[in-house]
């Protein structure tokens, strides 16, 4: 078997309609070990029960495996996990965290800022209005929006984001080539003509089971830098997805809405509890100025560049700051070798977003 | 009868052989001396004929008229007491005649015999063995430097006794092997291995050795700047047999070969009080100055703001030209300086800027003081390097660097790699290739061109430092030994290049 093959594999035993328990294992060799090993041995060394030792030992000649690999043929599906340099850096550092992801389209960049946007299916006009405006004027800041593309809040926090033009990403509680809810279908693509992409854990073709989607929002919370909550009842599902961000250690904003409105009584206990008052999507734009700031700056200048958006560039481009930097503190700073740095110095001079002000010193150019 | 002598005396660097032809004969006993001599030949006349007396000779009381021929050549210096000496006792029939032809003679006379050394010895014997002379009779304080002239029997001299002794009975010190001097390699505390850090000045050094290029070093005091200087004759090719001759003559002319000689290049340093004359040469018969000691090796000019303009503008010639010519009343001289020249500036008066913490210069003074580099000369300078400060972590960091031997190694191999593509024409080192060459030597495929496009317009880079960028380029490419410019040199090169201009 190679080494796609097995992580596959792996990937389809959490697919099991019983729920095999879902060991952690993050490597390789792990993994082909558990692959190689008998019943006995899965039970006695793996401590798995006997029942699912049983049924791991079934699912080697169950067929799941290439019909899944055809799947992700046909429906030019990629898979990235916990060992790929691809991973997203954003969710290596958590404890639950999925050890692989299947997706379409593209991963997240890692160098632009994330927003996961979350909120009631069954919205208010006022949650959809407010979805809408804050998905468009985070994206159109260069903010990729993380949201579920589950209906309403999900939705609308989408469909403001791809008219925003940054990419956008939905994480999904089915198989990424299984549309849910159907109707739509159109964001769906949208999303991807965008640049944008579809994330699952759970292996292509697989139904969007209701225990997905309590598990999925961990991975929403976790690929989000802030976490927004538009609308929510007293007790939802989008809270699952604030008690992830919160055990993960980010910010929560939420949409104040009117008092007695049990679509907003979410919302309000959140504000009341300390999250971030949401009016504007400039209230969080603020709160990451910086970076917004310097994407803009370097982003403005794009047509006449080269490929200037660069993930490096931006690590270059925000060591260096507005009092002058050495060369050499720029490498301690970015751990990028000589060579690489004069490159990208070179590139960010003639873009007019850094000068040398003396020779070796260099400082950003105030527009 | 007239007995002549062969000596010599030196131009510039030069040797030009002298004849001293001396006649006696009857009539008031007088002793006079012709052939546009200056004035310690002049006194020549004393010096021998004491050293003669008191050898225990006695000039008769006659006419003695002494010519230092060709008469149109001013003769200066002292090399001519010896022969005059040697040329009066033969005419007198105490040397004989036979002992003399196809001889040459250089030294100083003491009064009570002794032979004093003389500067420029090692050209002379050099041109002695060109003029197919048989022996060359030296003051035997000189014998060390003439180790590099094979072929021609070296005869050291004590004093003129021994000397005349030694004639009379034939049985000359002939025997006598000049000893091998010593070969030196120079201080090994210069060595990039001892340098902490610097990675990026360590990576100008380099190229700036394997092109023979020119380098400023801009940063603040105690950076290191002088340390990396001092250290670069140790990462530079060694000296060729050819080149240890040339610059142990000119080091003789100066009468600085004491120390052996080396098979690493000079390294000069000379003060920023330095002069106009000693810098390029002066005198009225002009010595080399600090710029031709400093051929074949490394010219540093410490702090070269606080040299005065007139000196900083003196380099103009010998980064061109890698001359340095001099007229005087006497003639025009033409010196040899073929040097890489490394500056050393402080970014501005106080040393500091851009650091705003400590430096109060405002941006008038920072210019001010840079601009006293002036353009032209700055225009000729192919890599600027910032140095800075070594951080206290490298400071106690036990790592060593790369030691300059292997730096050397990387510098030797570049230079062979030029030595392959210059074969056939006058150029040696990527730093010579001249506007007109560089496409022949330097051609750039369309990603590199596109590459110094966007840069001569987006970095308003003149000709010049355009021509420098591909040139520099071409020595970053000859380290890796790769036969074509990658756009990964170019943006290398663009980065080391002055930005004052």
């Amino acid at each position: 078997m190679t080494r796609e093959e097995l992580w596959i594999w792996y990937a389809t035993l959490l697919d099991e309609p019983n729920g095999v328990t879902y060991k952690t294992f993050e490597s390789t060799r792990q993994i082909k070990e558990v692959y190689e090993a008998g019943i006995d041995q899965l039970v006695e060394q793996y401590k798995f029960s006997k029942k699912e030792a049983e049924q791991i030992e079934k699912s080697k000649g169950s067929g799941k495996l290439e019909i899944c690999m055809k799947r992700m043929r046909e429906g030019e599906i990629q898979f990235v996990t916990v060992e790929d340099k691809l991973y997203p850096e954003r969710l290596k550092q958590f404890e639950d965290k999925p050890k692989f992801l299947f997706y379409k389209g593209n991963l997240p960049k890692e160098y632009l800022p994330t927003v996961g946007m979350v909120g009631a299916r069954a919205c208010t006009n006022y949650g959809r209005n407010m979805a809408k405006m804050l998905g468009e004027e985070l994206s159109s800041n260069h903010i990729q929006i993380i949201s579920g593309l589950a209906r309403g809040i999900d939705t609308y926090s989408m469909i403001g984001a791809i008219s925003g033009k940054t990419p956008t990403f939905a994480v999904l509680g089915s198989g990424v080539d299984v549309c849910y809810p159907t109707e739509n279908i159109e964001l769906y693509e949208e999303i991807l003509n965008n640049g944008g992409g579809i994330i699952s854990e759970f292996i292509p073709g697989s139904s969007p089971l209701q225990w997905h989607f309590p598990i999925r929002n961990r991975i929403i919370s976790g690929l989000s830098d802030k976490v927004a909550v538009i609308e929510a009842r007293e007790k939802s599902g989008s809270l699952i997805t604030v008690e992830y961000a919160l055990e993960q250690g980010k910010d929560v904003w939420a949409v104040p809405g009117r008092v007695g409105d049990s679509l907003s009584s979410g919302c309000n206990r959140l504000l009341k509890c300390g999250a971030g008052v949401l009016t504007s999507g400039y209230d969080i734009i603020e709160e990451m100025s910086d970076v917004v700031k310097d994407i803009k700056q370097l982003g403005a200048t794009k047509d006449e560049q080269m490929e200037m958006m660069e993930e490096t560039n931006l690590k270059v481009y925000r060591a260096i700051e507005s009092y002058p930097q050495s060369i050499t503190e720029i490498m301690k700073k970015t751990q990028l070798g000589y060579e690489k740095i004069i490159e990208i110095l070179l590139c960010l001079q003639m873009s007019g977003v850094v000068e040398e002000i003396s020779k070796n010193y260099f400082v950003r150019c105030i527009k | 009868m007239v007995t002549s002598v062969n000596s010599a005396t030196i131009y510039g660097i030069e040797a030009c052989v002298v004849t001293v032809e001396t006649d006696i004969s009857d009539g008031l006993p007088s002793f006079d001396m012709v052939g546009l001599l200056s004035s310690e030949v002049r006194e020549a006349r004393e010096r021998v004929r004491t050293a003669i007396k008191n050898s225990g000779f006695v000039i008769p009381p006659k006419r003695i008229t002494i010519n230092l021929a060709p008469g149109d050549l001013r003769k200066s210096g002292t090399y001519f007491d010896l022969p005059i000496a040697v040329s009066i006792l033969a005419s007198i029939g105490i040397i004989p005649q036979n002992m003399i032809k196809d001889y040459m003679f250089v030294g100083e006379l003491g009064l009570d015999g002794h032979v004093v050394r003389v500067n420029g010895v090692l050209p002379i014997v050099l041109k002695a063995m060109d003029e197919g002379m048989k022996k060359c009779f030296v003051p035997s304080g000189n014998i060390t430097e003439c180790s590099l002239a094979k072929g021609i029997d070296i005869i050291p001299v004590d004093n003129l006794n021994e000397l005349v002794g030694q004639m009379v009975s034939g049985e000359l010190n002939s025997g006598i092997s000049v000893p091998e001097v010593a070969m030196s390699y120079g201080d090994d505390y210069y060595d990039f291995s001892n340098v902490k850090g610097q990675v990026a000045a360590k990576r100008a050094a380099e190229i700036t050795a394997a092109g023979m290029h020119n380098m400023l070093m801009i940063g603040t005091p105690g950076s290191g700047k002088t340390m990396i200087a001092k250290c670069m004759p140790s990462i530079m090719p060694l000296l060729s047999d050819e080149e240890r001759i040339e610059v142990a003559k000119i080091y003789s002319v100066a009468g600085l070969n004491d120390g052996g000689i080396s098979v690493m290049r000079p390294f000069r340093s000379p003060h920023h009080t330095a002069t106009v004359a000693s810098l390029a040469g002066g005198g009225l018969n002009p010595n080399p100055g600090e710029f031709t000691l400093a051929h074949r090796g490394v010219l540093f000019l410490d702090e070269l703001p606080e040299f005065s303009g007139r000196a900083i503008e003196l380099l103009r010639q010998p980064l061109e030209d890698r001359v340095i010519s001099i007229s005087r009343m006497g003639g025009k001289y033409v010196f040899p300086s073929d040097f890489i020249f490394l500056g050393a500036s402080n970014p501005c008066k106080c040393g500091y800027y851009p650091d705003r913490n400590k430096c109060k210069c405002t941006e008038y003074d920072v210019n001010k003081y840079m601009g006293k580099i002036s353009g032209p000369i700055m225009d000729r300078i192919d890599l600027c390097v910032g140095i800075e400060p070594v951080t206290y972590e490298e400071i106690n960091s036990n790592e060593k660097g790369e030691s300059s031997e292997i730096i050397r190694k990387r510098v030797e191999r570049a230079v062979c790699f030029q030595k392959e593509r210059f074969k056939d024409t006058s150029i040696s080192f990527n730093s010579q290739i001249d506007g007109r060459h560089i496409e022949e030597f330097c051609p750039l495929g369309k990603e590199e061109r596109k590459v110094m496009e966007y840069a001569f317009s987006k970095l308003d880079l003149s000709v010049r430092s355009y021509n420098k960028i591909i040139k520099v380029a071409r020595t970053i490419a000859d380290l890796e030994e790769q036969k074509d410019i990658g756009k990964k040199h170019l943006i290398e090169a663009i980065n080391y290049r002055s930005r004052y201009v």
